[in-house]
């Protein structure tokens, strides 16, 4: 009877002490639409708010930017009223605890809708007192600007 | 006697619980000599070794370029990129172990033959363990600014 008392118990400790990770939640994707519309209805402020204190966008042919101000002030230069439209994708997402992974696309349109340009993106996101923010987000197009001028690439 | 196989049994019990669960975590540390196997086949002109440092899901994000996805296209870009007479160099690294993945990102400093001052950029990476290996699956790089119209293309990094 004790041994039998003993093993329950053991077992009991091993589940517990061996437990499996929580199910990760799922990925923000409502924070990331936020982005979007923010990004879209130009509003650097906005979409700078999405990003961590620390955050950094590692933008192509171009140093980092660090910080939120900075940041803030990326958009609004890169992405005034009159910019191509942009539409997003998610490719892919991982969570990990209180970071998360996330792939995807964009195309921007110019005032014909004709695609001026094609691209991906990944971030990463980080959980900060349960607000999911993106602290790294580097993007890149698919091709070479063509030698006209054109917009430069917009952060995704 | 009972006592004493019964107590065996509790040791052996403990100590197989402790190493299941050992097994399913990630190790502690970044694999950096899997990384520096990177950076040693890249300034050898490797490419067929650089393509087995990643996953069978990895892609490739270069810029202004398409994403590359598989062995075979790994390998080729790779092959293309840098046929040998580039080297590159590494520095400002930070990494963080995500689950049962690093992320690791970084800056980089690829010297062309003909160019007195490195092209300088960042990069990202995701690692993820195959069997017993640290390899890479998702790669991102950008230079600092846009290469001259005449020069080769930029340089990744890992």
């Amino acid at each position: 009877m004790i041994r039998a008392s003993a093993i329950m118990l053991l077992a009991i400790l091993f589940a517990g002490g061996c437990a499996q990770s929580p199910a990760p939640e799922p990925f923000p994707q409502d924070v990331a639409d936020a982005w979007v519309q923010r990004f879209t209805s130009h509003d650097a402020a906005g979409v700078a708010a999405l990003y961590t204190e620390d955050a950094q966008l590692l933008p192509p042919d171009m140093e980092v930017v660090s910080g939120r101000a900075a940041i803030q002030e990326f958009v609004a230069k890169t992405n005034p009223p009159g910019s191509p439209e942009f539409e997003f994708a998610t490719v892919e997402t991982l969570v990990f605890g209180n970071y998360a992974h996330r792939q995807g696309s964009f195309t921007a349109k110019g005032p014909d809708g004709q695609v001026v340009v094609t691209g991906k993106f990944i971030e990463l996101w980080k959980k900060i007192d349960g607000k999911w923010l993106i602290h790294r987000d580097m993007w890149s197009s698919n091709a070479p600007p063509p030698a006209t001028d054109t917009p430069p690439d917009e952060p995704a | 006697m009972k006592g004493f196989q019964f107590a065996r049994w509790i040791a052996l019990m403990t100590l197989a619980s402790l190493a299941g669960c050992e097994s399913a975590k990630a190790p502690d540390q970044f694999p950096q000599a899997a990384a520096d196997g990177w950076v040693a086949a890249f300034n050898s002109g490797d490419a067929a070794g650089l393509a087995l440092m990643y996953s069978p899901e990895a892609k490739i994000l270069p810029p202004d370029q398409p994403i590359v996805s598989g062995a075979g296209a790994i390998e080729e870009f790779w092959k293309t990129f840098n046929p040998g007479n580039v080297r590159i160099e590494i520095s400002e690294v930070e990494t963080r172990k995500l689950g049962d993945h690093w992320f690791r990102e970084g800056t980089y400093g690829g010297l062309y033959p003909a160019e007195g001052e490195p092209r300088v950029g960042k990069f990202i990476e995701l690692w993820t363990r195959v069997d017993s290996a640290w390899l890479i699956e998702r790669h991102m790089w950008s230079p600092n600014a846009p290469p001259p119209a005449e020069m080769p293309p930029t340089v990744p990094v890992t």
